[in-house]
């Protein structure tokens, strides 16, 4: 039987701080995940994954079973994340500039059982994705890479967000629109 | 490539249609059955939102070809805090008191070992150094890996060990109440036995009478029979005699 998030940080605080590494495991992925395509980069977002935990376990006192604690995380990343992309002020020109962003964080999936030319098209796709990710107002992409990859509900995101569910579709739905016109012109500038 | 053009399509569909929510709604199947039929009949009118909602689709599809792998362990040096190290120090107060007479001395030891020298103490996860401020009275704790050092000031060490102490303390005070109860139990019960071998006591004493009057009998009976046997014995020798 699985511990909740609850229980188990009940149990960090009555001192068994092991259980902490329990939350890590459970919730790593999501958050890396969401630091990746927020700021584009594998070092970034481990090092925003690394903050998020540590910021967690030293506040944990702090985070009242109010809302949930995957919610509270997401917060944590979000605003790691936000920090950092204003430290890299024009980040986003620079990424939409710089050629040799070389795309090593792209996943190749099982090479052998497509061919080569299939694959290729495949990175370019997720590329130029990449890239008009990063290129559209960080509150947009944040609310597009909570539905589209963390599959939260529009609810859910609102409570992260601390915004009502109406501005959570409005950001969606300029966000997919910008996120078009960019996809649009990455495509034909190639 | 011409990156740095700026995006020319901007699809600011004119004739703007207000559906938008219902539209996202649709679009992430966060819509109720009615809200769903409202809106698709509504798309059979509305070229805009029909647009849109295929143009938003493909741009979703887009959106999936960034699949990420795995996160990588992600490894944080928390351990715990030097707050939280400490009280687990002190919760161990109890083992320390069986060598110290009494927890009262454990606590004060504590405070001299933490503002006089510098102890390093082991705990299961590593060493935690408790060194003394050289400056001041404050006992500043750092720990192994942690990057920043929190520092605990001697009144919130003294805290600890008054909480926890008083802590001790109470429990001791339930351990001899409990003590003194289950004393009286057993001299109640001590008393009770004594009323009974007292009982015992009278009852042997009687029987000892008894049996003494018994053999007092028996003895004058035997020594009745033994003169009597005397007697004729006297009797047959005078006869003897009398026949020498
Ligand atoms: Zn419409």
């Amino acid at each position: 039987m699985d511990l909740s998030d609850d229980q188990i940080i009940e149990r960090t605080l009555s001192g068994e701080t092991e259980a902490f590494g329990l939350l890590v495991r459970r919730w790593e992925n999501p958050i890396y995940g969401l630091s990746l395509r927020m700021l584009g980069r594998d070092e970034d977002a481990r090092d925003v994954c690394q903050e998020t935990f540590l910021a967690a376990y030293r506040n944990l006192r702090k985070f009242r079973g109010d809302a949930k604690f995957s919610s509270w995380l997401y917060r944590i990343a979000l605003n790691a994340c936000h920090t950092r992309l204003r430290r890299q002020d024009n980040g986003f020109a620079q990424s939409l500039d710089t050629e040799d962003d070389d795309g090593r964080r792209v996943e190749f999936a099982d090479l052998s059982s497509e061919s080569a030319s299939e694959a290729m098209l495949r990175d370019q796709r997720a590329l130029i994705l990449r890239r008009a990710l990063q290129a559209i107002p960080a509150e947009m992409r944040q609310v597009i890479v909570m539905k589209e990859y963390e599959d939260l509900t529009f609810a859910e995101i609102a409570e992260i967000l601390q915004i009502p569910v109406s501005t959570v579709k409005s950001r969606l739905y300029t966000g997919l629109q910008q996120l078009r016109a960019r996809l649009d012109h990455l495509r034909s500038a190639l | 490539m011409k990156r740095k053009d700026q995006p020319r399509m901007q699809y600011r569909v004119e004739g703007d249609c207000d559906h938008k929510a219902a539209l996202i709604g649709y679009l992430y199947d966060e819509a109720t059955a009615s809200e769903r039929t409202a809106f698709e009949l509504h798309l059979h009118e509305c070229s805009v939102c029909s647009e849109e909602l295929s143009a938003f689709r493909r741009v979703r599809e887009d959106l999936g070809s960034w699949q990420t792998v795995a996160a990588p362990r992600t490894e944080i040096s928390i351990a715990r805090s030097p707050v939280e190290v400490f009280r687990e120090l002190i919760r161990m107060l109890p083992v320390w008191t069986r060598a110290a007479a009494t927890t009262a001395i454990a606590a004060i030891l504590l405070i001299i070992v933490l503002s006089v020298s510098r102890a390093h103490i082991n705990l299961r996860e590593g060493t935690i150094t408790f060194g003394a401020n050289a400056a001041g009275s404050q006992a500043s704790v750092s720990m192994g890996a942690a990057p920043e050092a929190v520092s605990l000031t001697r009144e919130d060490i003294e805290r600890m060990i008054d909480a926890r102490t008083t802590e001790v303390r109470a429990s001791d005070l339930q351990q001899i109440e409990e003590l003194r109860t289950r004393l009286a139990g057993l001299d109640a019960r001590l008393a009770a036995a004594d009323r009974g071998a007292m009982r015992l006591r009278a009852e042997v004493a009687n029987m000892r009478a008894e049996q003494r009057a018994l053999l007092a009998r028996g003895q004058s009976t035997l020594g009745e029979w033994l003169f009597a046997v005397n007697g004729s014995r006297e009797a047959w020798g005078g006869e003897d005699e009398r026949d020498d």
